[in-house]
């Protein structure tokens, strides 16, 4: 079963390619938000160097999000139509599962945090590693600010090991040094988003028969549009 | 290649607040023209909120992808080239559409061809309008753009003069909203205008004197608010009617002005009016009478193609598409794109 996987919901844009044997390649390029410039250039360049044709993919695994909006739209609308004219299974990951993914093997808590400014972050909790990443999940995906991520892991486990990976890393660096948690920082190569682990990934659950239908697939926003929120807090507040 | 074969093509439109896809045949014909409105979504706003205009256009895109096949009896390995608007408008609307019109392109290996949105519009006249004659002098003005263009033939432009400041629809859309009037501003400025008197109050006609064929609104817009305020200042009631039919008259006065100079200035047979605003009938109607006097006649796509759709866009792409003027696959979008 090949699978290609794409992510665009960061200023990274990976494509990976993944079959039975294992990972074919993977582009992981961090574009400044060029995607709509970048997206299918890479994913032609990978086909082609792993001597495939898109016509021969099984499958394809996309991220969700939380990120960036309008790189989630770029991703998302790209293999949308591709599964529409190919007709193969698609799902769709949350980039949080990815990059928790990223920290194979480690024993702890994972906690992935992604940059979502202002000194908030997008996270979620895993506890321990295994291929069904999602099975070790604890809590559902949020945003939060980096303070309040702190005091809720103090909550959780006051003296276990936390195992950061994600931008956020790098962004609030000194936020989590100050903490007296005991955090492990991961370093620059497992924050990037990586295309490898949405292709395994999403391989893995393509092939355990788990799949969205291609239509109802949209980004996981986690938060409304700006001007729908100041128009309930006019019309409907407290609400 | 055998000659006599029709081109196929499938374009997709997302550059504001309508999704849209359309299957045209030759470059004239239409076989399907899908337009998904969410103009329901953004009404309560007061206008166009480009967040939920992205996210829309990303749950409707490939329903109405889907739809213009079905409605024109296509497939998708039927298709010869697959086109997309990819500017001028909002960033984050045309991102989706493009997206999906080249992946398109990629996966069916057919060429992919961008298209300039205004373009798209004053294409529209050629599909509703067979017979158009050349010289054409023509004026496309939306909620993003005013230009004046001249064509010497069908294939290519010149540029005589645009907007240095707000386009006419967009004039439109932000008086409404001073007036309470709703959106979009353009129809429910014509619909109130019809209780009230067009020459009660004098609003400015900039530039209407000036040399070349440039247009400016902004300081029209400031001269309605400025109106309001004064009145309110001296606790006078307002006549909303005839605010609204003043300024619509000062509008369609520019407008006519340029078009006026412009044919008396190079040798024209057709003059054609397109673009959103060109749906206002009030300026359709006084634009035909002053130009008979001219012996020219007045060409306006039918009301279906003079809002945003993708039949226009198709179109366009059936000209780029004989030239082989392709576009690359790393193609961005460009909320800026001006015609050229
Ligand atoms: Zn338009």
């Amino acid at each position: 079963m090949l699978v290609m996987g794409i992510d665009t919901s960061s200023e990274v844009g990976a494509v990976g390619l993944a079959d039975e044997t294992g990972l074919l390649g993977e582009v992981n390029i961090r574009l400044l938000h060029r995607h709509s410039e970048r997206l299918l250039p890479n994913i032609d360049f990978l086909l082609k160097e792993a001597g495939f044709s898109i016509s021969e993919l099984d499958g394809l695994s996309v991220t969700v999000g939380p990120g960036s909006f309008t790189g989630l739209r770029i991703g998302l609308s790209t293999v949308k139509t591709f599964v529409q004219v190919l007709n193969i299974p698609v799902i769709g990951l949350s980039t949080l599962d990815v990059l928790a993914y990223n920290l194979s093997q480690v024993k702890g808590w994972l906690v992935p945090v992604i940059n979502a400014r202002r000194e908030r972050v997008y996270t979620s909790l895993y506890k321990g590693w295994q291929q069904d990443i999602r099975g070790v999940k604890k809590w559902s995906d949020q945003a939060v600010p980096v303070s309040e991520l702190l005091e809720r892991l103090a909550e959780v486990d006051r003296k276990g090991t936390f195992f950061l990976v994600g931008d956020g890393v790098f962004a609030y660096r000194n936020l989590f040094l100050e903490s007296d948690l005991d955090l492990i920082l991961s370093p620059a190569v497992s924050n990037l988003s990586r295309g490898g682990a949405v292709a395994e990934l999403g391989r893995f659950y393509l092939k355990e028969g788990v799949k969205d239908d291609y239509l109802e697939l949209l980004p996981n926003y986690l938060k409304k549009p700006q001007a729908e929120i100041n128009w309930l807090r006019k019309y409907h507040p407290g609400e | 290649m055998n000659e006599d074969k029709d081109i196929l093509i499938l374009a997709i439109e997302t550059s504001c607040d309508e999704t849209a896809a359309s299957v045209v045949k030759n470059g004239f014909e239409p076989l399907s023209n899908i337009v998904a409105s969410q103009i329901d979504w953004h009404c309560k706003y007061g206008g166009v909120v480009p967040e939920i205009a992205s996210r829309k256009h990303l749950e409707f895109i490939n329903p109405v992808i889907e739809e213009a096949l079905k409605k024109a009896g296509t497939s998708f390995q039927d298709l010869d080239a697959v086109a997309a608007t990819y500017g001028p408008g909002l960033v984050g609307g045309l991102l989706v559409g493009l997206s999906a019109a080249k992946a398109l392109a990629y996966v069916l290996d057919k060429p992919f061809i961008g298209v300039n949105h205004i373009a798209g519009h004053i294409y529209a006249n050629f599909i509703s309008n067979r017979e158009i004659e050349p010289p054409v002098v023509c004026l496309t003005i939306s909620g993003g753009h005013t230009d004046l263009l001249y064509f010497e033939e069908l294939g290519g432009y010149e540029i005589l003069g645009r907007t240095r400041d707000d386009a006419a629809g967009e004039a439109f859309d932000k008086t409404a909203r001073v007036l309470g009037l709703g959106y979009p501003g353009g129809p429910a400025i014509e619909k109130k205008s019809k209780q009230g008197n067009p020459r009660a109050i004098d609003f400015p006609r900039p530039f209407i004197n000036e040399d070349g064929y440039d247009f400016s609104f902004s300081g029209l817009k400031t001269a309605v608010i400025n109106y309001l305020h004064n009145k309110k200042q001296k606790g006078e009631k307002v006549n909303t009617a005839d605010v609204a039919a003043s300024f619509q008259q000062a509008v369609i006065d520019i407008l006519v002005a340029r078009i006026l100079k412009a044919v008396a200035d190079y040798p024209t047979r057709s003059v054609i009016l397109s673009g959103g605003v060109a749906a206002n009938k009030t300026l359709r109607q006084q634009l035909a009478e002053r130009l008979k006097e001219e012996g020219l006649p007045l060409y306006t796509p039918e009301l279906s193609l003079c809002t945003d759709n993708a039949a226009m866009i198709g179109s366009v792409a059936y000209f780029k598409y004989l030239k082989g003027d392709f576009s690359p696959l790393s193609l961005n979008a460009r909320a800026n794109l001006r015609l050229e």
